[in-house]
């Protein structure tokens, strides 16, 4: 008469494989389901960061009614406005004198 | 008898074994053989030659696409030198900037023809017209950076002029107290002058540089009539200065008899 095997001692005999069949399974589907995301991931460039480009506000001077209070240092003011104006103007003109048109030349083209 | 006979066998032999040796440089070449020979002839020289083509296109396509670069980095200067700006209006900037922007992108399109270009020949025709198409150093660029600094004076202009009724008003006032204004009438009269000739000036080459394009002519006259009219507004701007100075001191000098009793006035009130 052949010996009775208990479901337990089924699962004790069992191999380690079959045992543990479904979580192999699962982790083998999740390594191979991570490949692809480490290959995207790997590839996808970071995104450029948004320049932004400053753009500085026009000053735009209100004109007072001009008072002997107000007066002198108005004046001041706008003699110092004109004079950074001709600061700038003459920096402006530097660049453009600085201009290589050589490099619009056509010769050996 | 025997041995004459195998004597002149064996010349006989070495003349044919001679002849055998030098027959291939003897040797005849028949019409088949020659016609073989130039199709080889040929088909080297037109293997080299498209090497040559395909070297000379790679070369152009490279010295096209760097000109092209370097353009593009000049106009990108222009845009931030033009953001930066301080005294051009909005619509001034976003003019300028819309303008430049279309230049870079036209760029950018013929960069890419070059880049799709299959010959040498339209390459090169290509390469050439970054500069006659564009003239991107001799008249673009010196175009928008003097069209800024125009612009940039005529605002300060502008609000010099606005200054103007205000001071008008002011003289005014102390010349209806009694006050002697005559010098300082002289320096705001100058001051008026000189605005309005400035105006004149600038608007004038304000209109000549907008007309300026890659195919102008006189760009040499249009960019230094220009330079010399901003080197007079300069000197006038100068003179105005000066007359700003006079008026500040002149001011002074009638506000201090204004407020501050004389002393004279106040020793005899004193008594």
């Amino acid at each position: 008469m052949d010996p009775v095997i208990t479901p337990e001692q089924s699962v004790q005999h069992a191999s380690f494989l079959s045992r543990y069949k479904y979580t192999i399974i699962s982790l083998c589907v999740i390594l191979v389901a991570l490949i692809p995301l480490i290959i995207l991931a790997k590839n996808s460039k970071k995104p450029m960061p948004a320049t932004t480009a400053v753009v500085v506000p026009t000053v735009t001077p209100t004109t007072v009614p001009l008072t002997q209070q107000n007066a002198e240092p108005t004046l001041s003011a706008t003699d110092t406005s004109v004079q950074n104006a001709l600061d700038q103007s003459n920096q402006d003109l530097n660049s453009v004198n600085q201009i290589d048109t050589t490099q619009d030349s056509t010769a050996g083209l | 008898m025997t041995k004459k006979i195998v004597l002149s066998l064996s010349i006989l032999i070495l003349f044919i074994m001679t002849f055998a040796q030098v027959k291939p440089v003897l040797a005849v070449t028949t019409p088949g053989q020659r016609l073989t020979n130039e199709a080889n002839r040929l088909e080297n020289a037109a293997s080299r030659s498209a090497a040559r083509q395909s070297t000379e296109l790679a070369n152009i396509q490279k010295r096209g696409d760097a000109m092209i670069t370097e353009r593009i980095t000049t106009l990108q200067n222009l845009i931030t030198r033009v953001n930066n700006d301080s005294r051009l209006s909005a619509d001034e900037k976003t003019s300028f900037v819309n303008d430049v922007n279309t230049t870079i992108s036209n760029l950018q399109a013929l960069k890419a023809k070059i880049d799709a270009d299959t010959d040498a020949t339209t390459a090169r025709a290509d390469v050439k017209s970054i500069v006659t198409s564009y003239r991107v150093y001799m008249i673009y660029e010196p175009k928008e950076r003097l069209s800024v600094i125009v612009d940039n004076l005529l605002t300060t202009t502008t609000n010099l002029q606005n200054q103007i009724p205000q001071i008008q008003a002011l003289l005014d006032n102390l010349k209806s107290q009694g006050k002697d204004t005559t010098a300082l009438q002289n320096s705001l009269n100058d001051i008026t002058a000189k605005l309005t000739d400035i105006t004149t000036t600038l608007s004038t080459d304000k209109t000549n540089l907008s007309g300026l394009s890659a195919a102008s002519a006189n760009y040499t006259t249009v960019i230094s009539g220009v330079k010399t009219d901003l080197s007079h507004v300069r000197t006038d701007f100068t003179t105005i200065r000066t007359d700003f100075t006079s008026l500040e001191i002149g001011f002074r000098a009638l506000f201090k008899t204004t407020t501050s009793p004389s002393p004279t006035t106040a020793s005899s009130s004193a008594q």
